[in-house]
């Protein structure tokens, strides 16, 4: 039921709930979403609420509350319990950190792949048909007789311009979307 | 950067409050009528909203930026991407234990893409 509520009933602009939605959906799953507008709603919750907002076991509101502080969308204050000691944590979630959080994670992948792409252009690589998500240096399969260290089946040159085809597609494709980022004052933008 | 670029990153700087036009002009060190030609470009282009106002006795405009949403922002991880969800982005790298040339997560979704390209090619 939680996830049918709008972004009037939040009060959040409608693109930036679909940019949350959109994000916690890849991360964490329809759970962790329920427990993002939960979190939205009450605007400041402890977990054992969530818990009962939501008819969830403990431990999985837990779970996906530290996976989202992970990453800085999740933050609480904790308050000590004077006589006992403990802590209390007050959840919320940080809004204002969601655009930035795209857009420095589209930097950090853009580097990922950039490294991946010099990977690629800079040898030659051998694998094995059975087990062909990893592959050898020609160094490598050298040591090995060019032979699988698994199976023993004999290791094949691998022919990876295609992929460093795909690798340049998208990197010149992310490449560009964050070059719109730069220009969001929409200076660019159509008259 | 042109003269247009320079007027409204300086109007953008003011925000809220706006700014007066021949603050503007001094910024800029130019005439008002250079500078009318800024704005009204500007204006047309949907950048700027000109309000007028009586400043010191004389009518005069403060011209505001009209700063758009940062809309463009959207999550399109390329067609299933393992990085934009992976917990160890910030720990990967050339060299560490965790590197994208050995990921055999990126791996699998370079094949993949490899694979739908050469299938649209042959289609």
């Amino acid at each position: 039921m939680l996830a049918r509520m709008s972004s009037e009933e939040l009060n959040i602009n409608p693109e930036l709930l679909s940019l949350l939605s959109a994000v916690i959906l890849d991360i964490g799953g329809k759970a962790a979403l329920d427990v993002v507008l939960a979190l939205l709603k009450k605007k400041e919750a402890t977990d054992e609420e969530l818990v009962q907002m939501l008819k969830m076991k403990a431990n999985e509101v837990r779970k996906i509350l530290y996976l989202l502080h992970n990453y800085n969308i999740a933050i609480y204050r904790r308050v000590r319990d004077e006589e006992t000691g403990w802590y209390t944590y007050f959840w919320r979630i940080n809004l204002e950190n969601i655009k930035d959080l795209v857009i420095r994670r589209k930097r950090e992948v853009l580097k990922k792949l950039k490294e991946r792409l010099e990977y690629e252009r800079s040898g030659n690589y051998y694998y094995c048909p059975n087990h062909n998500l990893k592959r050898y240096k020609f160094e490598e399969a050298m040591e090995n007789y060019f032979e699988c260290p698994v199976c023993k089946s004999p290791l094949v040159p691998f022919d990876n311009s295609q992929m460093i085809k795909v690798l340049e597609i998208m990197i010149s494709k992310l490449e560009k979307d964050l070059e719109s980022v730069r220009s969001t004052a929409a200076w660019h933008a159509p008259r | 950067m042109s003269l247009d670029e320079k007027a409204y990153e300086i109007i953008k700087a003011a925000g809220k409050e706006g700014i007066l036009q021949s603050e503007l002009w001094k910024k800029l060190g130019i005439s008002s009528r250079e500078g009318a030609r800024i704005v009204s470009r500007l204006e047309k282009r949907g950048l700027i909203e000109r309000k007028r106002v009586i400043h010191n006795g004389r009518r005069t405009y403060r011209v505001f930026a009209l700063i758009k949403e940062e809309s463009q922002i959207q999550w399109d991880t390329l067609e299933g991407c393992p990085c934009f969800t992976c917990h160890d982005l910030y720990r990967c790298g050339s060299g560490n234990p965790l590197s994208p040339e050995l990921c055999e997560k990126m791996t699998k979704w370079l094949m993949k893409l490899v694979d739908k390209f050469k299938d649209s090619e042959t289609s």
